[in-house]
């Protein structure tokens, strides 16, 4: 392997050239205090990206919330929840999860629902932009990033206060919040989709077949 | 990348004109992502601000491009990861395939790559022995029907349903089960794949940039194939090239507020994520490995030349989706990874002009490409380069040099040149029309006289208006 040679060959090249422009400092008109937005902007710009809106006033009833999605579409199996709002979930017993899964539900990657068949997974976001109706998740422990991807359908908590105007918004609440770089910053603007075939859009290519965000707060 | 082949761009343009099926095929295309782009720009505020801001970030990124590389290396070794350097295509297969040897992997599942199409990364998988599965639906497709992708965001556009439905019958386990809807199409497509990410050894991945704040890498999908390949397997490989750094995640999030709008007409794909580094101590999700490999293949050599600009490109296709050439064409004539008009000027500067020696004249000049191109990329003025490095070198066919030149000497000769152009109208009006090449339009005069004749009638009135 000679990866070292061509680094230092690639980086000789570009160490030869004219002396840099000046890097410019960020425009002083540019505001630096976050700019929060509505949720109103916000669920319109998310239900244009094809995703389904809905409010609730405290986490508790946003997982009664999504009970009653699961059962209004028949989404049959026990969701997925990620572990940051497990202990919350099995306070409020939704799920009658004492006979099959009680004792597995300590987070166990390889028997998972999520991991092959799951159908349903309840994750938490970081924020919200409004500008282009996108939910931010960062991945942790209590939030690994293949709940955003693997089920059939995705259900998102968002704080209402968390939602911010656009993209340069948002990294500036994360730079408040001065956590570590998260493995995985995943930013979702609506289901999965694809238009590979004959440029017709078609929902649920590899990832979620609906995404739906349940605003608390 | 199997050979390039845009040498025979006229007798594969032939072709694709002929081509009934490709014919069809191309018509959805075009109008779709032309009419998504423009209502998407008509909803922003300002484009020309969101422009201005996105290539700033570039121009910022290229005049510091060294410091940038190695600043982002620092970071994602700082975050556990690993970047390998890779001059040359044949150095970034070879990186890749030792990375897969190492990590013992059987299986491979690829996410859509332009760099991995660039260094024919596929067939250098192949050899080695590893299995290689596309996981983009449409570089699935064309992964079975063993062609290189038509175009760079929709990589599948030129297969019609009954064509796709006709590869599943051939390749997948179907029994009696019918593949009519584009719906049945994408499930099929889902379900086959989803075995294929849950079962892979090692995930490969392009990237649409890279952040040097921080070592993250940014990459954009609307399937999510992207995201399950970096997350599921145990190896995540990044292929990716020098180009495509930039400073911190503001300047990348300005790029990304063009690159979606451009490509499909959506204010953001539905997943743009970033990743940094393999799986944290507590998570439990990710990759144990992650690599980044970077890659030159000529692009350092670009800069500060004339050419610096088409470092800019983001790969969005919007000027291959408003090309009247690539649309009438489609991206297979072109020969080699990159078609359109970007593809027309990176072909000739990565694989050099001789190889490629039609491609700046499939123009027209018309403008679109420049028009609607979201990071200023100039590529009329870069064909008209390219055509003249072309006629300096010697490089154009015989018949074509003896024209121009036919053409020069006689547009110094004031009294020759109307007799000639009536001369060409009169050919034109006279000969049969059979001797035009089969497929081609023939040429009709126009008008009721030659452009100098009309123009020294209308001089009388030029003379009253004062001009």
């Amino acid at each position: 392997m000679n990866s070292n040679q061509a680094r230092s060959d690639i980086l000789r090249k570009l160490a030869g050239r004219r002396s840099p422009e000046p890097t410019p400092s960020p425009s002083p008109n540019e505001p630096v205090a976050i700019q929060f937005s509505s949720a109103d902007e916000f669920s319109a710009n998310i239900a244009n990206n094809g995703a389904l809106v809905t409010f609730a006033s405290a986490p508790k009833k946003a997982l009664q919330a999504a009970k009653q999605l699961c059962m209004d579409n028949e989404w049959r199996q026990p969701p997925v929840v990620c572990p940051a709002l497990q202990t919350l979930c099995r306070k409020l017993r939704l799920w009658d999860w004492e006979s099959e899964r009680e004792r597995e539900w300590e987070w166990e990657w390889e028997s998972s629902d999520a991991r092959p068949t799951g159908t349903v997974a309840i994750t938490q976001a970081f924020c919200g932009i409004a500008d282009t109706g996108t939910v931010l998740c960062l991945s942790s422990a209590g939030n690994p990033t293949s709940l955003n991807f693997l089920p059939e359908h995705h259900i998102v908590l968002l704080e209402k206060k968390q939602i911010v105007a656009g993209k340069q918004d948002a990294w500036r609440l994360l730079r408040n919040a001065a956590l570590d770089t998260p493995r995985a910053i995943n930013l979702i603007s609506g289901p999965s989709r694809t238009a590979d075939i004959e440029q017709t859009i078609q929902l649920g290519a590899h990832g979620p077949r609906s995404l739906t965000v349940i605003i608390v707060g | 990348m199997t050979g390039c082949t845009a040498n025979q761009f006229v007798p594969q343009s032939e072709t694709a004109l002929q081509d009934s099926a490709l014919q069809q095929a191309l018509s959805h295309a075009q109008t779709g992502f032309v009419k998504k782009r423009a209502q998407a720009i008509a909803m922003v505020d300002d484009f020309e601000l969101l422009k201005f801001k996105a290539q700033a970030a570039k121009r910022n990124a290229l005049s510091n491009l060294g410091e940038l590389l190695e600043q982002f290396e620092h970071k994602v070794i700082e975050s556990g990861g690993q970047v390998h350097w890779a001059g040359t295509t044949d150095e970034l297969n070879a990186c890749v395939v030792t990375l897969c040897s190492e990590a013992n992997a059987q299986r491979v599942i690829k996410g859509k790559s332009m760099i991995g199409e660039e260094a024919g990364l596929n067939s250098a998988m192949e050899a080695a022995g590893f299995e290689l599965i596309e996981s983009d639906l449409g570089e699935y497709i064309i992964q079975l029907a063993k062609e290189p992708p038509s175009h760079i965001i929709a990589p599948a556009i030129h297969k019609t349903r009954k064509q796709v439905a006709a590869l599943f019958k051939q390749y997948h386990a179907l029994g009696d089960r019918g593949l009519e809807a584009i719906s049945d199409l994408v499930n099929e497509a889902r379900s086959v794949l989803r075995e294929a990410f849950l079962t892979a050894d090692v995930g490969i991945t392009g990237a649409n940039l890279l952040v040097a704040e921080n070592g993250s890498i940014a990459i954009v999908t609307n399937e999510g194939n992207g995201d399950l390949s970096a997350t599921l397997p145990r190896v995540h490989i990044v292929v990716t090239s020098i180009e495509k750094v930039v400073a911190t995640m503001e300047d990348a999030s300005d790029i990304l507020e063009v690159l979606a709008r451009s490509a499909t007409g959506q204010h953001m794909s539905a997943y743009t994520t970033f990743f940094n580094g393999p799986k944290r101590e507590r998570d439990v999700d990710g990759p144990t490995e992650f690599h980044v490999v970077l890659l030159d293949n000529g692009r350092s050599a670009l800069l500060d030349g004339p050419f610096e600009p088409m470092l800019n490109c983001i790969k969005c296709g919007a000027c291959l989706n408003h090309c009247p050439v690539y649309s009438n064409v489609g991206g297979h004539a072109y020969g080699w990874v990159y078609p359109g008009p970007m593809g027309s000027v990176l072909t000739p500067l990565l694989q050099g002009l001789d190889a490629a020696e039609p491609l700046p004249n499939a123009s027209t000049f018309c403008g679109r490409c420049e028009e609607v191109c979201p990071m200023g990329i100039p590529l009329p003025a870069m064909l008209r380069q390219l055509r003249e490095q072309q006629h300096q070198r010697k490089l154009e066919p015989f018949t074509w040099r003896m024209g121009l030149s036919l053409y020069s000497w006689l547009s110094t000769k004031p009294r020759m040149f109307p007799y000639c152009q009536w001369l060409l109208r009169v050919a034109l009006k006279m000969l049969p029309k059979r001797l035009w090449p089969a497929g081609r339009k023939p040429i009709q005069a126009q008008g009721n006289s030659t452009f100098m004749k009309q123009w020294s009638q209308q001089s009388d009135k030029r003379s009253q208006s004062g001009e």
